[in-house]
């Protein structure tokens, strides 16, 4: 008897036809969408489909367990360079995401600061003016770290510029 | 983050002509420009004294501050705008070495 690899309780993958309703492409609807993105990289649909669980869950164990496959056959797709470089590249953008949401938030956090300052509770506004000094000097030390670094890549390109004329002479 | 100001002084100390040659490369060019934009509102054009200021404020003690104040007045004289390569010239005489990359010349 023949074990069935198909999981009831396996979640629907995002990105992944649902049952029962071809997911096709808008611009090629006779083309199923799925074999079109799995013409274009060197994945399996099961890969491309546990991917964005893998990039946001925080351990493998939790990202077995979502996605419904085992952590053996994660472990082993890991081992991959393609899987890897693509799990690489779309966890990079969810930090991006996750950055520019935290820039977002910084304008609202600072008008929390300056509301608990104002706080008749002497300890409270001591605390919040001691958060925003520190955070003051830290944006202003990474803006100089900033320019500094943009000054060396300058610097660096001048140099390169100034080896090149000397070995054409 | 001290480990990385800690490796962008050490780059620093490495670089320090280059830089020099960056920084004080973009004030003549800003201070050019400035001069023309003053020239074309058809006000005063900066004095010499001013773009000295802003060289020291910048970090600089050079001992051509003279050869630059001669150079800025003699173009005051001629009515002529400063060009950014000569100004660096009498700033940094030894800045020939150091050619201005195409993407940086204005």
């Amino acid at each position: 008897m023949t074990k069935s690899r198909a999981n009831p309780q396996r979640p629907h993958p995002p990105g992944s036809p649902s049952p029962g309703k071809p997911d096709t492409d808008p611009k090629c609807p006779e083309m199923p969408r799925n074999v079109r993105r799995i013409e274009n990289s060197n994945l399996s649909h099961r890969q491309q489909a546990v991917l964005p669980v893998m990039a946001s869950a925080p351990s493998l164990a939790q990202a077995a367990r979502v996605s419904g496959f085992s952590e053996r056959t994660l472990r082993r797709w890991l081992d991959d360079d393609d899987f890897r470089g693509e799990l690489t590249r779309l966890r990079q953008e969810s930090a991006e995401l996750a950055r520019l949401e935290l820039q977002g938030l910084m304008l609202r956090s600072v008008s929390v600061l300056s509301q608990a300052m104002d706080d008749p509770d002497k300890a409270i506004s001591l605390r919040a003016a001691r958060y925003a000094t520190s955070f003051a000097v830290r944006v202003c030390e990474t803006g100089k770290l900033r320019k500094d670094i943009q000054d060396l890549e300058d610097a660096l390109a001048l140099s390169n510029a100034q080896h090149s004329v000397k070995q054409k002479r | 983050m001290s480990a990385l100001r800690a490796r962008v002084r050490a780059l620093q100390r490495t670089l320090a002509l280059e830089l020099a040659v960056v920084r004080l490369r973009r004030l003549a060019g800003e201070f050019c420009l400035q001069s023309l934009a003053v020239r074309a509102g058809g006000q005063p054009p900066p004095q010499p004294h001013a773009f000295i200021h802003r060289v020291v404020s910048a970090g600089f003690r050079l001992p051509s501050f003279m050869a630059v104040h001669n150079y800025l007045e003699r173009c005051l004289v001629k009515n002529i705008l400063p060009d950014r390569e000569d100004l660096l010239s009498s700033l940094i005489p030894w800045s020939w070495r150091y050619p201005a990359p195409a993407f940086w010349q204005g």
